[in-house]
Parts: C-alpha cells; structure tokens; sequence
C-alpha cells in the first residue's frame, strides 16, 4: 500500500444535517433527470423501472395463484392462465430481475466504490435505461396485445407454431439483451479504467466482484440470446423450419441456445445479490469479511461454471446420454462454489457483534433460501431424479427459493442497507423488521408446499389439478398474499421515509464500506479531487474509523 | 485549428484523468463489443455444423450451386476494405486528415460493391425458389435438408450483411468527421472503433466465405 | 481514474506502437494468398471431411492475421487479447457441447442395449434428424458426418 497517511477527520454526529447539495437536488427540472448522464440518477430511473416491473409481475403472480385457489376453473379461463404465467415469467425476469440490482444499485455504487466520478461511458449508461424502456414497452405491448402462451421459456415447436403473436415479445427480449450488454460492457470498462489510487483488484468491495463476473455473463451469454429470439422470430413469422422437425429443423438446437443464455441469467440474477450480501454482512456483524480472497473468485468461479450446466434443463428434452452426464457433473460444481460463499458469510457472522436490523433479517431469509434451493439444484442436477421431477412444481419452487428467496432477499437488503446513503434519510427500523418477517414467512408459506406438490407429481404450467391437491395449493396462495402484504408495507414506510425519514448523516451503520465516506445523499461528481483509499473495503477490526481522504463538497 | 492542420481534440471527459485512459477505455470497450459480436454469430455457426452433421450431401449439392466466382470476388473486396480501413487508422493517427477520407470512403464504396453482388447472388436465389423453409422449391437439391441449408444460408449472410451496413454507416460518419480534419495523434480513436468494427465484419466472412461456398 | 494504477492504461503506451502502411499491405497479400489457397485447396479431390478441415484451418490463420496485424493486437493491451480469446473460448465451447450431444445423441445411449423398434416410415416425415428418426444408428463412436447419414433416408 503505497498511499499516503491520511489525517483522521471528525465523524459527523448522527443528527447531522441534510446536505444542502447533492445529486438530488442538482437540477430539478424533469429534463436534467431524464437527460441526465450521472450515474445516481440513472440509477433512480432503473429503481422506478424495475420497481414497476415488480409490481407487474407481481400483480400476475397473484392472478395465477388466485386461480390455483380452488381446482377447477376460479377467476380465469384457461388461455387467459397461461397469458398470465408468461406474462408473470417475462416481466419478473427481463424487467425485474436482470437489471435490478446491477441496474439500480450497480450504477449507484460501483463508480462510488471505485472512487471514480462516473462510470466508463456515461452516455451508454443513459442508453442503456432508454434500451431497457423501449425493450420493455415493445415486450409489454407485444404481451398484451398478441397475447402469448408460451411461457417465458418460448420452447420450439409450440412458440413457433402458436396462433398468438409472440414476434414484439421476441423483438422486446431482444432489445433488453441490447441495454444488459450496454450495462456490463460499461461496468467492465468501469472498473478495468477507473480505479482510484489504492483501489487494488483485492482491495475492490466485493460487491464490486460480484457485479464484475455479472457483467461478463451479460457480455458473453446475451447476444446468444439475442439471435435465438431472431431466430424464432422468422421462423413464426416465415416458416423457416430451423426449429421444426418436420423441415429438418432441430427443436432441440434452440433449447441448447436458449438455455445458454438462459441457465448463465440465473447466475446475473442471483450473483449481484450475492455481491450485496457480501457487503452487508460485515456491517451488521461489525467483522472483517471472512475469506475475501476466496468470496471474489468464487464469483467468477460461478460465472464459468455457471455458463456450462446449461444441459441441464435438457435432461429429459432427448438430449445425448454423454452430454446429460456431463452436465450433471458441472452444474454440482456450481454448487461447491456457492457453498464457498456460504460458509464464509457464516464465518462472518461467528463472533460477530450482530446489529438485528431489517438488512440482518434478509440475510438471514437470504441464507436459508439460498442453501434451500441450492441442494435441492444439486438434487435436480441429478439426472435420474430429474427424470422425476422434470415440469413439476417442484422445478418451480426450486427456482423461486433460488430467484425469488435469493435474488429478492438481497434486493430488499441492498434497498435498506444503502436507503440513508441514496436519499440521505432512515426508514423506519420496526416496520423494517415487521415487513422482513413477513415476506420471510410468506414466501416459505408460499413455495414450501409447491416442493411438496411437485414430488407428489402435479405439473407445473397447468390450469387445473386433482382435488387431492387442493389443500397444499391454498396453502401457497395463503403465503403469497402474505407476501404481497409485505411488499406493500415496504413500499408505504419507504416512501413515507423519502421526504419525512430522521435525517441519516454520513455513516448512520458505522459501515467501513468506501461508498459511506461520501456524504449522503452524494454530490454529483462523487469526489471533489481524486480520493486515495487507505484501507481495505470490509476492515472493522483493530482499525480505528476514519475517513479516507477524499475530497468533500460540502 | 491548429498549426499542424487539424481541429482541437474535444475536451477529456470530468471523470477521466489522463487521454490515454480515455482512449484506452473506449478501445476496451470496443473489443468488448467485438466480443459480443463473435457470440452472436457463435449461435449461427452451431447450426451450421449442427445440420451439416444431419444433411452432409444436401450441404454440398447446394454450397455447389453458389457461385464461387462471385463468393470469391466478395472475398477479396472485403479483404482490400478492410486494408483500407486499416491504413485510414494509420493516416488518422498522424494527423493526414484527407487521405484517411479518401480511403474510408474507398472502404465504404467496396462495402456497397459487396452488398451489390450480395444482391445480384440473392436475386438469383430467389428465381430458383432456393429459399428457406416452406418457400423451398429448388429441384437440383435432392437430398433431404435443403430448406434448412438455405435458413442457414439466408440467416448467416443476411445478418452479416445487416452488420455491413452499419459498419458503413460507421465508416461513413468517420470518414465526415475526416473531412472535418477532427483527428490527431492525440485523438483518433473513433477511426480506429469504427475500423476494428469493419474488420470484425470482414473476421466473420472470412469464416462464412469456405463454409459456405468451398466445402 | 489515474492511469498508473489500471490495467489498461498502464499498457496504453504500449499501443503506440504501430504497424507501417508497408506491414498492412503486406498483410493483405499474405490473406488474398491465403484466399487463394482456401480456394485451390477446395478444388483438390479428397474427402469432404479434409476440406473442412482445411477450410477451417486456413480461415483460423486468416483470422488471425487480420486480428493482429490490422486490428493491432500484436502491439495492443493484453486485456483485449483476453477479451478477444475469451469470446472464441466460448464459442467453442458452446459448439463443443451442441456437437457432442449431436454427435453422441442415441449411439452412446443405444450402444449397450437392443436396437429401438423399427416403426412405420411413412409415419416419419422426410429430413427427420438422425436423432428423431427411428432407424438405429449403428455403432459410430464419436461425432461427424458419419452419424448424420441416416438423415437421407
């Protein structure tokens, strides 16, 4: 470490005041927040897209599990049900999950992190939102109005022959692959160009990491899937036959190449979350991160991997008994990386000094859901079990303890966590813990017995079930409007908490974290001068608190 | 404008510190661009030995019926464009504005040239009913496969084709701002994306040109 | 934001090494040579299996060529030579796990147990895929051409 001693400057009191200035109030007129080219700010149009895009899907979710309520038909016919679980799947993926925490919170803080000013290519940045709106309008439209059934999985040969028109929904998943590799191409350059002196590759904050490997998997896996969705999109429209046997088309090929993007998605889905937990954890256990060298390669050992367990999800669609085996055999390697992560947040914690607070109480649903889904992926991963379980509700509530549990989790952790540092005021910490409780408890309500519904045999994607099923699924929907009743709360206390929150100050956690030694809200340009970072991101023991030195502007 | 002959670079961006970062990072960011752009042919090319495995014969009784003269000839007008471009870069990065024009301008007049003959080879197409999928017709193929050889086919040049057009749009736009006189030693590097663009377009029929007309 | 401490701003000097218009040019016959022997080569009698090949083989140095020479790796940051490998690491490797699945798809699975049931053909539309098709395979052991030729009956 070859930067210079810093001075030791006084820690604001926690009654500290509002920043006069700062990139919230540079500029307040419409045009300066939709042509804006600061990365916090386009962070905030990310939050107010993605938000709705959770909402949507949300609201979908609900409508599926309200007609799974009672056996029969319940609220919906049975086109109108299979409309909605694609609608449900779409939205919460491409305008949710995938630019959720690398588009709100990945801008917000990467560049802060880095002690850079801005990101890479601050108009790309820009861009890449308004690729994400058109994307997601046309996707939104195309839905809507074409009305497809297919599921988000668009498998060939039915999405190619469906009588409902699914070319704008391809064309929309196309657009939003544009502005996923505009975000991870930016964020990559970001932090290859723009590290601060004394932000070594081992002194980055492992969110940091985390939002690094994303990025490569958004590079590498997305434009894959751009000229799969071209792909399917002629042949619905020309009748090519790429996909279709009965032209010497191979329905299998798309699922190879659908499923090459798509298996790497999880991974920028749930690795971000992952980076959050990382960040957060040291803060609540007041302890330096356990195995930091180890957490950052694991992400990247994640996004190797993670790119070839794609066959997985082909076990039972004809692919070769070679390939099968194969995959079987890399996707439990994804899981002996997610274990290394897991075990070192637990060392983490051991000992720890641990603030029980609305973050801390997502890490806790974060670990569970993760470890949860996680062995039973290993159990699915096993190719004769999969035989099994294959389209059951058992895949279903697998993959949502991975990306509802996980993904989620660190997204309401990620949102508490750095809530006083984007808006420079506190939500309040009971209604935290009350709405944590709740969505913890409602989503094991929710997806605990699809587990069991799944081994017991019941489909997934199906409108109607035996009556033997019906006490396990209005268990489910019980615990999904639990769910969607936390959610609710959250989004009250949090809007109350924008304009009527107790002024947070600099540092309200004691977080050593570099994106805290700016004030909160940050100014615009970050740092007056180009700070120098003394210390390493996740150091609580046996170093006094400072502030590194960096050029405030105010 | 300088003394040397050649406009002001436009300011460093606020949150750069020194040129060479600047440069450096957009050319980063351009090859990772590049990247992309390999994986999103990668999915064409799996096809292409994905069905070559299933129909060996209808794959070469119909890259027989290709023309090889004129595959050939598009071969090397994209070869010389992209020397073009490369020697533009060279003439850009030492301040000698009006050559880079006159070269790029070269580059994109050999790119229409491509796309002309890539037209003339379509039309051709079209008359023998040697189209994709439920639009085939073409008797000379007997072997099964040939709908999806010409998916393959239409699919792999059309999307480079797609590509071509917007590197000329590209070269096009530089080759303005050439003629602006907006390049220097110091900064050039918008010819030098644009060009690594081209090549990229020329990287890609180099693997298209045998595979499609040789083998 | 201060170049001495990232990595590709500590290479950026690196990249003013340039190519003369002499190299370029020279470069570009070497690929109009190598353009012709890929076409010379295909007018040669052998096997189709070795034209591919040696399509693939002359087309990878054409690549290569153009990727150092006119696009400047040879004298540009490591980084982008990292990018650029990295991207063909995958395409190949996607292509490595499609094929093996194509290549081994019902004669590994086949090769220890009775040969499937021959169903009626004219239930089977013409072009099926070796793999959809329900005439068994026989014993080929790995992929190539050779598995697909069950595709023209």
């Amino acid at each position: 470490m070859t930067a210079p001693v810093t001075t030791t400057a006084a820690v604001p009191p926690s009654g500290a005041e509002f920043p006069k200035k700062s990139y919230l109030n540079d500029g307040t007129t419409i045009r300066s927040w939709l042509l804006t080219h600061d990365h916090k700010r386009i962070a905030l149009l990310y939050l107010v897209g993605t938000t709705i895009g959770l909402f949507l899907g949300g609201v979908f979710a609900m409508v599926i599990r309200l007609e799974l309520l009672t056996p029969g038909p319940t609220i919906i016919e049975a086109l109108t049900y299979n409309r909605m679980f694609t609608l449900h799947g779409l939205i919460m993926i491409f305008m949710f999950m995938i630019p959720a925490i690398p588009g709100v919170f990945g801008n917000f803080f990467l560049p802060i992190m880095l002690g850079a000013k801005d990101v890479a290519f601050p108009k790309w940045n820009l861009t890449s939102f308004y690729v994400y709106l058109a994307g997601a309008s046309l996707m939104l439209w195309g839905l809507i109005t074409g009305g497809a059934d297919t599921g988000w999985t668009f498998y060939t040969p039915y999405s190619t022959t469906t009588a409902t028109n699914i070319t704008p929904v391809m064309l929309g998943v196309f657009i939003i692959g544009f502005s996923s590799i505009l975000t991870g191409l930016n964020f990559i350059v970001t932090i290859h160009t723009l590290r601060a002196p004394g932000v070594t590759w081992f002194k980055m904050p492992l969110f940091v990491w985390a939002i690094y490997a994303t990025s490569i998997i958004q590079v590498l896996a997305t434009p894959v899937l751009g000229l799969t969705t071209l792909l399917v999109a002629a042949e619905h429209t020309f009748g090519f036959g790429f996909f279709d046997p009965a032209r010497g088309g191979d329905p299998i090929l798309f699922q190879h190449l659908f499923w090459f993007y798509s298996h790497p998605a999880v991974y920028i889905m749930v690795l971000p979350a992952m980076g959050v937990i990382s960040e957060v954890i040291c803060a609540v256990a007041r302890k330096n991160i356990f195995g930091y060298k180890m957490i950052a390669m694991s992400s990247l050992g994640i996004a190797f991997v993670g790119f070839f367990a794609w066959g997985h999800h082909l076990f039972t669609s004809g692919q070769s008994a070679f390939d099968a085996g194969a995959f079987a055999a890399i996707s439990m390697l994804v899981g002996v990386f997610t274990a290394i992560k897991v075990f070192n947040w637990v060392g983490t914690l051991y000992k720890g000094a641990i603030a029980f607070t609305a973050p801390f109480a997502y890490i806790c649903g974060f670990l569970f859901f993760l470890v949860f889904g996680g062995m039973t992926g290993v159990a699915l991963a096993t190719v004769s079990l999969d035989v099994h379980w294959q389209d059951t509700y058992f895949v279903v509530a697998h993959f949502h303890f991975i990306m509802v549990g996980a993904v989620i989790m660190g997204f309401l952790a990620a949102l508490h966590y750095w809530f006083p540092k984007m808006f420079g005021r506190k939500y309040p910490e009971a209604w935290g813990l009350l709405a944590a409780g709740l969505i913890v408890l409602g989503f094991n309500a929710t997806f605990i017995p699809q587990f069991l519904l799944g081994n017991a045999g019941m489909p997934r994607r199906y409108y109607e079930y035996p009556d033997r099923f019906a006490a396990l699924n209005v268990a489910s929907t019980a615990g999904a409007s639990l769910l969607a009743f936390g959610f609710i709360i959250i989004a009250i206390y949090l809007a109350i908490a924008l304009t009527h929150g107790e002024v947070a100050g600099r540092n309200p956690w004691g977080s050593r974290g570099y994106e805290w030694d700016v004030p909160s809200p940050p100014p615009t340009e970050n740092f007056d001068t180009v700070p120098v970072f003394t210390r390493g991101p996740h150091e609580y023991q046996d170093v006094p608190e400072e502030l590194s030195k960096v050029g405030h502007a105010i | 404008m300088t003394a040397e002959g050649w406009l002001e670079p436009p300011p460093l961006p606020h949150h750069y510190e020194t040129i060479e970062n600047h440069q450096a990072a957009l050319r980063f960011g351009m090859w990772l661009f590049l990247g992309t752009e390999v994986l999103l042919f990668a999915g064409i090319f799996v096809g292409y030995f994905v069905f070559r495995t299933y129909f060996p014969e209808s794959f070469e009784q119909a890259g027989r019926h290709l023309s090889l003269f004129l595959g050939t000839l598009n071969t090397f007008l994209l070869l010389t464009s992209s020397l073009t471009v490369a020697l533009a870069h060279h003439n850009a990065e030492h301040g000698k504005n009006r050559n880079a024009f006159w070269l790029l301008m070269a580059s994109v007049a050999m790119g229409a040239g491509f796309l002309c003959i890539k037209a003339i080879e379509y039309t051709e197409k079209f008359h023998e009913g040697a189209l994709p999928g439920k639009f085939f017709s073409f008797s000379e193929i007997t072997a099964p496969g040939g709908p999806v050889f010409y998916v393959v086919y239409f699919f792999s040049t059309g999307l480079h084709a797609l590509h071509v057009i917007v590197g000329m749009s590209l070269l096009t736009w530089v080759a303005t701002r050439c003629w602006r006189k907006e390049f220097s030693p110091t900064y050039y590097a918008p010819v030098e994306n644009a060009g690594l663009y081209w090549h990229l377009v020329d990287l890609v029929w180099i693997f298209l040109y045998p595979l499609l007309y040789l083998v | 934001m201060a170049s001495s401490t990232t990595t590709a701003g500590a290479h950026a000097a690196a990249a003013h090494k340039e190519t003369s218009p002499a190299k370029l040019i020279l470069n570009w016959l070497v690929l109009c040579g190598l353009t012709g022997a890929t076409f010379g080569v295909s007018q040669i009698h052998m096997p189709v299996n070795y034209h591919l090949a040696a399509a693939i083989c002359i087309a990878c140095v054409k690549v290569t060529l153009v990727v150092l020479i006119f696009m400047h790796l040879w004298h540009g940051e490591g980084i982008n030579r990292i990018v650029f490998l990295t991207s063909f690491l995958f395409l190949l490797l996607l292509m490595f796990f499609v094929m093996a699945d194509v290549g081994t798809r019902f004669t590994l699975s086949n090769s220890r147990i009775p040969p499937m049931p021959v169903v009626d053909q004219k239930m089977m539309p013409t072009g099926m895929p070796p793999g959809m098709s329900s005439v068994p395979q026989g014993h080929s052991d790995g992929p190539g051409p050779s598995s697909g030729e069950a595709g023209k009956q």
